[in-house]
């Protein structure tokens, strides 16, 4: 791990941890997926200043990290599954491919990609504020804590946690 | 949320059954209230949507619901795969912290 990737993924680790704290206080859903979605964009691009320059804007997020660690060179493959708690890496790239439209809706509830909808962060729309993100039922929030959506946080808590493990792979 | 006074047993048979309900992947929710907090709502949910795994070490996922309110609680959920509960159930697989079996009750969606 190089120490570009050193800062963001303490950073990440930082933000998790709020997350689990406004989950666990049952805080507004906003708050919880703020943090979610903080620790999730940081953590992904932790992974991807492997190369030791800065990572595009776009194409660096959440949905492409998974999707990277589920094209890993096959020499490394065994070791990714198992770090993650996958008994094979097909499995690990069958249930990569089942959760990646969630990872694309914490990506989205960034303010620049929410289309001037719902945010966790800002009243919106922007032009005429009416909705209050403390006050919101968030759509991804049913989803995210389904089976699918907690087993999702169980992955993203080891991605944190075990990042120093992959992050040169 | 329906209650409006606190009855764990009862939220914990509601909460169960809209999981079953609104979750595809879940065969059974166990409930556990046996060294559970007052306030806390334990369950085991088997489902055959998450990918085997290797990890033997079990994590509950939690959520405080109405912190503040006179219906304060937790909602633990521990997700398994249908291999793994065999194995908690017969002891090779052990359920993390002072979790137990002892009084589990099956809910089903009804």
């Amino acid at each position: 791990m190089n120490s570009f990737q050193e800062v963001w993924w303490q950073q990440a680790k930082s933000d998790h941890e709020v997350f689990l704290l406004t989950r666990r206080q049952g805080f507004a859903q906003c708050h919880s997926l703020h943090y979610l979605q903080m620790a999730t964009e940081k953590i992904a691009k932790a992974y991807f200043w492997r190369s030791g320059s800065p990572p595009p804007q776009k194409h660096s997020g959440f949905p492409t990290f998974l999707r990277f660690l589920g094209q890993i060179r096959a020499d490394d493959r065994d070791r990714i599954a198992e770090l993650f708690t996958f008994k094979r890496y097909s499995d690990f790239q069958n249930w990569i491919r089942t959760v990646i439209p969630i990872a694309h809706d914490i990506e989205h509830l960034a303010p620049m990609l929410a289309s001037d909808g719902p945010n966790p962060e800002y009243p919106w729309p922007h032009a005429c504020p009416e909705f209050v993100p403390a006050n919101h039922n968030f759509s991804i929030w049913p989803t995210l804590t389904s089976g699918r959506g907690r087993d999702l946080m169980r992955i993203i808590h080891i991605a944190g946690d075990r990042f120093p493990n992959y992050a040169d792979t | 949320m329906p209650a409006t006074q606190f009855d764990r047993a009862s939220l914990a048979r509601w909460y169960a059954r809209e999981h079953l309900k609104t979750d595809p992947g879940i065969s059974a929710v166990y409930y556990l209230p046996t060294n559970s907090g007052d306030r806390e709502i334990r369950f085991v949910e088997i489902n055959n949507l998450i990918g085997d795994r290797n990890d033997d070490i079990l994590e509950p996922i939690d959520f405080g619901i109405d912190m503040g309110t006179e219906t304060e609680h937790s909602l633990f959920v521990l997700d398994v795969t249908p291999e793994q509960w065999d194995r908690i159930q017969s002891q090779e697989l052990i359920l993390p912290g002072n979790w137990s079996l002892k009084d589990a009750t099956k809910i089903n969606n009804e």
